[in-house]
């Protein structure tokens, strides 16, 4: 208490200063309408500026609320745009598929079998051979799931093939990872008698039990005639980056298990 | 000491008066007005109380702006001002100078003198001007006004002080 009493004395003429100074601003702003006008604008100037900064800082700390609020979101959203995606004489109740939000917590993708962990388990309703799909494209399928957590083998696992097709034409083929390039995968079994050309989208064809029709998974990098001339070898260039983790859906296709009792 | 300041507030009152009644109504070429009253920062002690100053400051102006209608700005120039004048009388006189109690009185050659009065004038002035205009656009009317009254003030105190040089 002392020290504070001996630093206002040792400050006193500044603190004089100060407040004969606001008592003259107060004039001024009560007094003169030009200066309340420019006073006023230096005010919202200051105050935007502070909270600007304040929910900045706020904004911050509740970005992984937001996220999840966004994720829930997004999964109503792909759930909806997976209906809007397949072809319309389907009837919609068949194709009601189930849409899981997850987060890839750790992702492989420099061994010829890569895998994924998710962050969401049996609990949260995954079961194994899900499809797998970020924002950009498809991912993986899931494998195991325990009570918190699953895992999934990656597009980029050799063993997988997925049913893909050219969006133009429907031409639909096998997609496999060659077990090269991160992103680069290879479309093989499209009949040399559809036309193909650089650039074209490959999305998933209707035949897989994982995913449903019509999801973008790349695009045409690089094509050649097999020496059979019957067949085309298609490089796809893929849309998602699986050397990056991320938000990803997982898809339940309700009706896998009959279509799997027919084969 | 009462002698002193019963002088000292018949100066500062002859001071506001005088810039009250004549040189706020010269408006030479329509928009130049001398401000000479800062003299009274002059007439106090440069060893005197700061606060004593800043409330002669802030009443003085106070006065001023309730006769000039000038809302404020002769208080807030003033108090700034008055709250530099040591600082400057330091950064002109030297950092050695004895502080006397008025600056004729100092012993300082008349170009530091000057320095010192050109810095009064120029710190009132731009404050004072800058409070007017209050705005950034206006800039080079503020330039402009603190130049060609501060030269006007200048002349007016210049020979003041060497009036009270020569009676010394």
């Amino acid at each position: 208490m002392q020290q504070l009493i001996n630093a206002i004395l040792r400050y006193r003429n500044a603190l004089i200063f100060a407040a004969l100074l606001s008592i003259s601003f107060i004039l001024l702003n009560n007094k003169s309408d030009y200066h309340q006008t420019q006073l006023s604008q230096i005010e919202l100037w200051f105050s935007g500026n502070i909270f600007q900064a304040q929910t900045n800082v706020k904004d911050y700390f509740s970005l992984q609320k937001d996220n999840l609020k966004l994720t829930q979101e997004n999964t109503l959203l792909q759930q909806q745009l997976l209906q809007l995606r397949q072809p319309q004489q389907e009837p919609v109740e068949k194709l009601n598929f189930q849409v899981l939000q997850a987060r890839v917590i750790k992702a492989s993708f420099n061994q010829a079998r890569n895998m994924l962990v998710l962050n969401k388990g049996a609990e949260d309703g995954v079961t194994p051979e899900m499809g797998i799909m970020s924002s950009e494209g498809i991912v993986g399928v899931t494998k195991t799931a325990v009570t918190h957590y699953s895992s999934g083998l990656s597009l980029l696992h050799k063993d997988l093939r997925i049913n893909a097709k050219l969006k133009n034409t429907n031409a639909f083929g096998s997609l496999f990872w060659p077990g090269d390039k991160p992103n680069m995968m290879k479309l093989t079994d499209i009949a040399t008698i559809n036309s193909i050309s650089i650039g074209d989208t490959i999305v998933t064809g209707g035949m897989s039990n994982y995913f449903p029709e019509n999801i973008p998974i790349g695009k045409v990098f690089n094509f050649s005639i097999l020496p059979s001339k019957r067949y085309y070898e298609i490089d796809v260039q893929l849309f998602h980056n699986f050397t990056t983790t991320g938000n990803v859906y997982l898809i339940k296709n309700p009706n896998k298990v009959e279509i799997e009792s027919l084969n | 000491m009462l002698q002193d300041i019963v002088k000292l507030g018949f100066q500062i009152t002859g001071l506001i008066l005088l810039q009250f009644v004549i040189f706020s109504n010269i408006n030479f070429f329509g928009l130049i007005n001398p401000y000479p009253y800062i003299f009274l920062l002059l007439l106090f002690r440069l060893d005197g109380s700061l606060t004593t100053l800043l409330f002669i400051a802030f009443f003085s102006g106070l006065f001023l702006d309730i006769t000039l209608q000038s809302h404020g700005a002769h208080t807030i120039a003033l108090l700034v001002t008055s709250f530099v004048r040591s600082s400057l009388y330091q950064f002109t006189i030297g950092v050695n100078a004895d502080y006397a109690s008025k600056v004729w009185e100092s012993g300082a050659k008349m170009g530091q003198q000057t320095n010192f009065l050109v810095g009064l004038i120029i710190i009132h002035h731009l404050t004072y001007f800058s409070v007017i205009f209050f705005s950034w656009s206006a800039l080079p009317a503020i330039l402009i006004h603190t130049l060609s009254s501060g030269l006007f003030t200048f002349l007016i105190l210049w020979l003041t002080l060497m009036l009270y040089q020569k009676n010394r």
